[in-house]
């Protein structure tokens, strides 16, 4: 392994390490920002106690990113409309959310544009 | 053990959803002790207790946006939250709390009516935050809750005054809504603290 690639994973497992089952909006997010992105839905895990859309966004030098796009557990996302049967990988969605303090690809989300234009808010 | 069991409480079971911000940052907001203060400045959210899925307790648990169901009887309210699962019994029989209670996180609540409206006092809440954001109460706080129905029964309101003398320099008094949800339900929001995944 080359110094460079052991220098990313370190950065990788760090980045792992802070990490948290559950945790306060203020905890892993820069309240302070929002951020936007369209792409591709790949995944959406309708979990406790944070649901996760993944989100494949390809910019215009054609660089992809998966982002993570954390929200609210099934229960609060069912009465936003957002179900697995209404959110579905393939799906092209634009979100607006809270970036991540360490600067991963990951938000929480505040709002959703769903492919038929109709936007949600959602937190 | 006394009886204090109102003819013909209004019925407010059902599932109830948040209709209010619930920012804990501004309203009226009483200035903090200066301990408080110092808390609050030094507070990492890291180390909020919610992280490791410790129940974020009383008035925290009542006050955030995620819905609660009531259950109801003459001798008891008892509030289901769906964060984290919480349970709250609120006593309606007039049982006076024994000394002997230790301090809990939903700290323990007696109710009663007055006319149409619900009055719930809570006290012996175990120290902890009061806000994700970091203010801190210290095991000294009470909370009284005022509810009543509006709009025909499809609203509840509520009164809710935080006396902290630790904590805040006055008491806070804030106001919330909720909408009923006539066919909603309440879903299992459970934390594990091994997932890490995230």
């Amino acid at each position: 392994m080359t110094g460079k690639r052991k220098s990313l994973l370190l950065i990788v497992l760090l980045v792992s390490s802070v990490s948290h089952a559950h945790h306060s909006l203020p905890a892993l997010f820069d309240t302070s920002r929002t951020v936007e992105v369209s792409g591709r839905v790949t995944a959406f895990e309708f979990l406790a106690p944070h649901s996760y859309i993944h989100l494949s966004v390809v910019d215009e030098a054609g660089i992809e990113t998966v982002w993570e796009i954390e929200s609210y557990p099934p229960g609060m996302l069912v009465r936003k409309g957002l179900t697995p049967q209404t959110l579905e990988p393939g799906q092209e969605i634009a979100v607006t959310g809270i970036p991540s303090r360490d600067g991963r690809p990951l938000m929480r989300l505040l709002t959703v544009t769903m492919p038929d234009g109709e936007q949600r808010q959602i937190q | 053990m006394p009886q204090n069991v109102a003819i013909d409480p209004p019925d407010m079971s059902g599932v109830w959803l948040a209709a209010s911000p619930r920012s804990a940052g501004g309203e009226n907001r009483p200035a903090l002790t200066p301990q408080a203060q110092a808390d609050l400045d030094a507070f990492n959210p890291l180390d909020d207790p919610v992280i490791r899925c410790v129940p974020p307790g009383f008035p925290r648990s009542g006050l955030i946006i995620y819905p609660f169901e009531i259950v109801q009887s003459d001798e008891m309210l008892v509030f289901l939250y769906e964060s984290f699962g919480m349970v709250r019994r609120v006593y309606m029989d007039g049982r006076e709390l024994p000394d002997y209670l230790p301090p809990a996180i939903s700290g323990y609540s007696t109710g009663r009516w007055v006319e149409d409206e619900l009055i719930v006092e809570t006290t012996r809440v175990a120290p902890g935050l009061l806000s994700g954001g970091g203010i801190r109460q210290y095991g000294d706080v009470s909370v009284m809750e005022r509810y009543r129905q509006v709009n025909d029964g499809r609203g509840l309101e509520a009164v809710v005054t935080i006396t902290a003398p630790d904590t805040f320099e006055e008491s806070w008094t804030r106001s919330f809504t909720w909408e009923l949800d006539p066919d909603g339900m309440i879903f299992e929001s459970i934390c594990d603290p091994d997932d890490r995944r995230f």
